[in-house]
């Protein structure tokens, strides 16, 4: 089924960015999303969940417009993991797994023996298992990013949306979790939108790929959003003409950045 | 109910409070022998009748009022931190209090009045007055931080205010001001008690009932509205509940500095969570419990003297305060 649908969408604070946008997001779909700092990652991703609005165009959740979508049930659809560091390092992990649980339960919060299943497995998805009693301050930064994104597992949304999440971890964490999240689209059917800087685990990991390019930001120049599996945008020649600056060559068989470091082009791109 | 730590946690602050408040009834600047006082408690007592009168209309309601009062400021300091994920907001930062003094000393100073109940309406007024511009602001002001900088710059002009007015003021009404604006859990009669704990009381079962929104808030804006939280209407709430608390207590008891922003760290350290379910509780019985402690040492032993209270709660809580911001890489739930 199709998670996301964008038809039109102009996004952005002002002026649009980006105008006329249509992106699909299936089930069980990886995205992941690369552009320079300021190209626009974060205001799509605030776009598509909601927390801002389109300034043209409409949107479709798991089949349904968004203006017919109350915030409250926005969040039984859709699940968010931020960059920023949180400071709630007095809570444990198992109460914040369990906020997950917060859109289905009352006034109280109060958990099911149900709720507490859910957060369980939630826990047990992202191998969090045994930490239940730590406190979020006691983690290392990839230990938490794990157990925001249990959080929105146990919030039992089929789509989860993940603003930089491995911007502050250390390499092995970043492959881990970007290895998480493929798991978690190819079995638990949920379609993930996932913002990053990392390239090389990006083309790695993803089913598709968002490039966005802002263009030259003149007055009435839209950016453009290219979408495709990593290999067929290696392939085509896209990710070359995306990447390629400088003494940076996009190398499509190796799939990454390579530094050209001949003198030539060193010596060109310092005189520039 | 098992017998494990997080009730261990809630009972000693049961306990505490029980012995705190029985000491207070105990222990004045009159001595009464402990087995009369409590025969006075029981009703059997046949003795000095002033000894009774001061028993029950004195430490009584005073020992209540302290309960209550420290359990209201301590909750709303609780929730500011909450909501402005601050460890050094509360009410008197917010300037809620300022709102609340000011009220007062343009009422004795300026407008001459002097009765009891036109000195609580004048409070309430003032501290109302800048609760709904603190909500005005928070409906135009996105970002919680600045939202805590207007308060600050509200909290200013208010005292500078003040400071006009004393300056324009005759001295004995200064005087008068200033023994207000120490602070005092006496100042509730028996007749007021019912009154003060009615409106009080309300505010903290508003607490009781915010402590979702409230953990939802710890992980931030951005994330508690993912989890389905209203933001504006529960920060409107919050903003509400605090305001009516900190009006109320310093309406009735004059500013009580302190306890609102010392007591939720005291709470967060010996329970170890940042989680409402337990530190709503826990907090209230502290606050509690401070206040009394702050009231019983404001008697100076083998004297029939009694210190100012806003000389007693700073002695108490800003050390925590202190303790607090020098560890607090070590606490974790700071990080």
């Amino acid at each position: 089924m199709t998670a996301i649908e964008t038809r039109n969408l102009a996004i952005g604070y002002d002026r649009p960015l980006y105008s006329g946008v249509n992106l699909t997001l299936q089930q069980g779909e990886l995205v992941c999303l690369l552009g320079l700092n300021g190209a626009g990652k974060s205001t799509l991703l605030s776009t598509l969940c909601g927390f801002l609005h389109p300034i043209d165009g409409s949107m479709k959740i798991m089949g349904r417009p968004t203006e017919k979508i109350h915030p409250e049930e926005l969040s039984k659809e859709m699940g968010i993991v931020l960059t920023e560091k949180v400071n709630a390092g007095g809570v444990t992990v198992r109460e914040l797994v369990s906020m997950g649980r917060y859109p289905h339960t009352g006034f109280f919060g109060r958990l099911t023996d149900r709720d507490r299943e859910i957060v369980d497995r939630a826990l047990e998805s992202v191998g969090l298992s045994g930490f239940e009693a730590r406190h979020l301050g006691e983690l290392s930064d990839g230990e938490r990013q794990k157990s925001f994104i249990a959080k929105a597992l146990a919030q039992e949304c089929p789509i989860i949306i993940l603003d930089e999440p491995t911007a502050f971890l250390d390499i092995t964490s970043r492959m881990e979790l970007m290895v998480m999240l493929r798991q978690l689209a190819d079995r638990e059917n949920k379609a993930i939108i996932v913002s990053t800087h990392d390239l090389d685990s990006a083309l790695q990991s993803a089913h598709t790929l968002w490039l966005m390019d802002k263009g030259d930001g003149g007055p009435e120049r839209y950016g453009t959003i290219k979408c495709g599996t990593p290999a067929g945008l290696a392939d085509d020649g896209t990710m070359e003409a995306f990447f390629s600056r400088g003494p940076l060559r996009f190398d499509p068989s190796a799939g990454r950045l390579i530094i050209d470091t001949s003198p030539d082009n060193i010596s060109d791109s310092l005189r520039r | 109910m098992r017998f494990n730590k997080s009730n261990l946690r809630i009972l000693i602050p049961c306990v505490a409070l029980a012995a705190l408040f029985l000491a207070s009834l105990i222990y004045g600047a009159v001595r009464i022998p402990v087995g009369d006082v409590l025969s006075i408690l029981t009703g059997t007592f046949e003795g000095k009748a002033t000894w009774q009168s001061i028993v029950l209309q004195s430490r009584l309601p005073q020992a209540i009022t302290a309960v209550v009062a420290g359990a209201g400021l301590a909750v709303s300091g609780l929730m500011l931190q909450t909501l402005f994920r601050n460890p050094l907001a509360g009410p008197s930062i917010l300037g809620i209090s300022d709102g609340a003094n000011l009220g007062v000393a343009i009422a004795m100073i300026y407008l001459s009045v002097s009765s009891y109940l036109s000195i609580i309406a004048s409070a309430f007024i003032g501290a109302g007055c800048v609760l709904l511009l603190i909500i005005r602001f928070s409906a135009k002001v996105k970002s919680n931080v600045m939202l805590l900088i207007i308060g600050i710059m509200i909290g200013y002009l208010a005292s500078s205010v003040i400071s006009i007015l004393n300056y324009r003021a005759s001295a004995d009404k200064v005087h008068q001001y200033v023994m207000w604006g120490m602070g005092d859990f006496s100042g509730v009669s028996l007749d007021k008690l019912p009154c003060f704990a009615a409106v009080a009381g309300s505010g903290l079962l508003m607490a009781v009932l915010l402590i979702k929104p409230l953990n939802a808030l710890l992980l931030g804006e951005t994330y508690a509205a993912n989890l389905g939280i209203n933001i504006r209407r529960a920060r409107i709430l919050i903003l509400f509940c605090t305001g009516i608390l900190a009006a109320t207590v310093t309406a009735f008891c004059g500013p009580v500095s302190f306890i609102g922003l010392a007591v939720p760290h005291i709470a967060r350290l010996t329970t170890g969570t940042s989680n409402h379910n337990r530190l709503v509780p826990v907090t209230i019985l502290t606050g509690a419990c401070i206040a009394l402690l702050c009231n019983l040492l404001t008697i100076l032993p083998g004297s029939n003297q009694v210190l100012p209270l806003g000389a007693i709660t700073p002695i108490i809580c800003a050390p925590v305060i202190i303790y607090v911001i020098v560890n607090r890489r070590n606490i974790h739930y700071f990080n």
